[in-house]
């Protein structure tokens, strides 16, 4: 069952508040974009598994955009906060792209199972250790 | 019986290894190729790198006859840094997948010292002055008091970015590698260009050189006293040169019979060469590694992840990260004496 991925609007949201955003903190909730997206997982486990790898990395220090994840049940929720809309946009871009790859490391390598091969000589145990 | 998976991806090569107890069971490795007159860039190495790295993952585990991954495998290790930030996330991300896929814990290996403990495994040097070269690094290096202590380093740009920058101005292909295809031109040079020759004391520097046959190489070339040949030749005895200058100073201060070269750079036959004289002439022994080991490749990452592993060095998956800086006299080395 593939999961899906829900988009909620765009929209600015004046009650966000983080510590990143001071000084003119009113000016900047004006011109705050936000952008909210959950991730349906198959199962509670591969949830967990997903999570756990994704929030390990910050936000890199020169980027804009702050970003909060939750786990809801089967779903992982990515919250995206940024004063600048391109800053938004590679932000979403790469986590989801983080969230691909990791998927796709649970739906192959999960789903491995070895093959006896045919060339058994090219596949050769050697030694690493190379005696002079 | 300890066996590792190493996902090693700092810089425009992703690798996968596995090693049980210093056995390479597999090593299958991917290179991201710019065309001529390019470099490789982290936005285009990291998305080579997503597109292939499942799928090492894949090929190591059959190389590598695995049947039951989740019981033969017994640590992940993967590459913390130093190297290019996006690449470097793309491994950190699937080995924190497969450690939790698998419950087994997790190895932020130093890419430096993957390549130390590679190449300590392949040639069996006990305690080598290390000179360790490639696209992202120089240093020498000897082990000392539980970490390996960098002597001398460069003090701008690596000696194989050095190279293969050189490769660019040539417009010289960069398949196998850049730094490949100079070798290959350095052995029809016949005319030595004088460069700059930047020693500083155990340090060095390579961007004045840079700069200085960049600039001069497309007018000698065309003025015909130069051929491309002699300017790559040129080049690798001037660097090389100083290479050893300072590899012998630190074998001199350590009083050190053994000298290791790894890294990228370690693979160039010249190099090598000009090593292997200096060591005969101090009454030392030179160790040197093929190509499957001086390039980056996973194998050495899993081999240092089994070192660390041995001595207790993982963390938890949470504390996975990646650091583009990561230097070599960090790491405590608890697995040696």
């Amino acid at each position: 069952m593939p999961s899906d991925v829900e988009m909620t609007k765009e929209y600015n949201n004046t009650t966000f508040k983080n510590d990143k955003i001071n000084g003119n903190s009113n000016d900047n909730c004006d011109k705050l974009h936000t952008l909210e997206c959950r991730l349906k997982i198959e199962n509670e486990n591969n949830a967990q598994i997903l999570f756990t790898t994704l929030n390990v990395d910050k936000e890199p220090s020169r980027s804009k955009t702050i970003r909060q994840l939750e786990l809801v049940g089967k779903c992982i929720v990515g919250k995206f906060s940024s004063i600048d809309e391109k800053s938004l946009q590679k932000s979403v871009h790469h986590f989801l792209e983080m969230y691909l790859l990791a998927k796709s490391t649970i739906n192959v390598v999960g789903k491995y199972k070895y093959q006896e091969s045919v060339n058994d000589e090219i596949i050769t145990t050697k030694k690493a250790k190379i005696m002079d | 019986m300890v066996c590792i998976l190493g996902i090693e991806g700092s810089a425009n090569k992703i690798g996968v290894g596995i090693i049980k107890d210093g056995v390479v069971l597999s090593n299958p490795r991917e290179t991201f190729n710019a065309p001529p007159g390019e470099g490789f860039r982290p936005t285009e190495v990291a998305i080579h790198h997503r597109t292939h790295c499942v799928n090492m993952v894949m090929k190591a585990l059959q190389e590598a006859k695995i049947k039951e991954p989740k019981e033969e495998i017994d640590g992940i290790a993967y590459t913390k840094g130093p190297g290019m930030g996006a690449p470097l996330q793309v491994g950190a991300v699937v080995a924190r997948t497969l450690a939790q896929m698998w419950d087994k814990p997790i190895l932020p290996v130093n890419h430096c010292i993957g390549h130390i403990e590679m190449g300590r495994l392949i040639t069996g040097a006990d305690n080598p002055t290390v000179l360790y070269v490639s696209g992202g690094n120089t240093q020498v290096i000897s082990y000392s008091h539980q970490r390996y202590q960098i002597f001398g380093e460069t003090l701008d740009i690596a000696v194989g970015n050095c190279l293969d920058r050189f490769a660019r101005v040539l417009k010289l292909s960069n398949d196998p590698s850049p730094g490949y295809n100079i070798e290959q031109l350095a052995k029809n040079g016949k005319k030595l260009l004088m460069l700059p020759y930047s020693v500083k004391g155990m340090d060095v520097s390579f961007s004045g050189i840079l700069t200085t046959i960049e600039k001069n190489a497309s007018k000698l070339i065309e003025s015909g006293e130069y051929t491309p040949e002699d300017l790559c030749f040129s080049l690798q005895e001037t660097v090389f040169s100083m290479l050893i200058e300072i590899t012998e100073r630190a074998m001199a201060h350590n009083d050190s019979n053994e000298v290791l070269i790894v890294g990228g750079v370690g693979c160039n036959k010249r190099l090598q060469e000009m090593m292997g004289k200096m060591a005969e002439e101090r009454g030392a022994k030179l160790f040197a590694t093929d190509m499957r080991f001086c390039i980056d490749n996973g194998a050495m990452i899993a081999q240092a992840g089994w070192e660390m592993l041995r001595s207790g060095q993982y963390c938890d998956v949470k504390d996975a990260t990646f650091t583009q800086r990561f230097r070599t006299d960090d790491v405590h080395v608890a697995w040696r004496k």
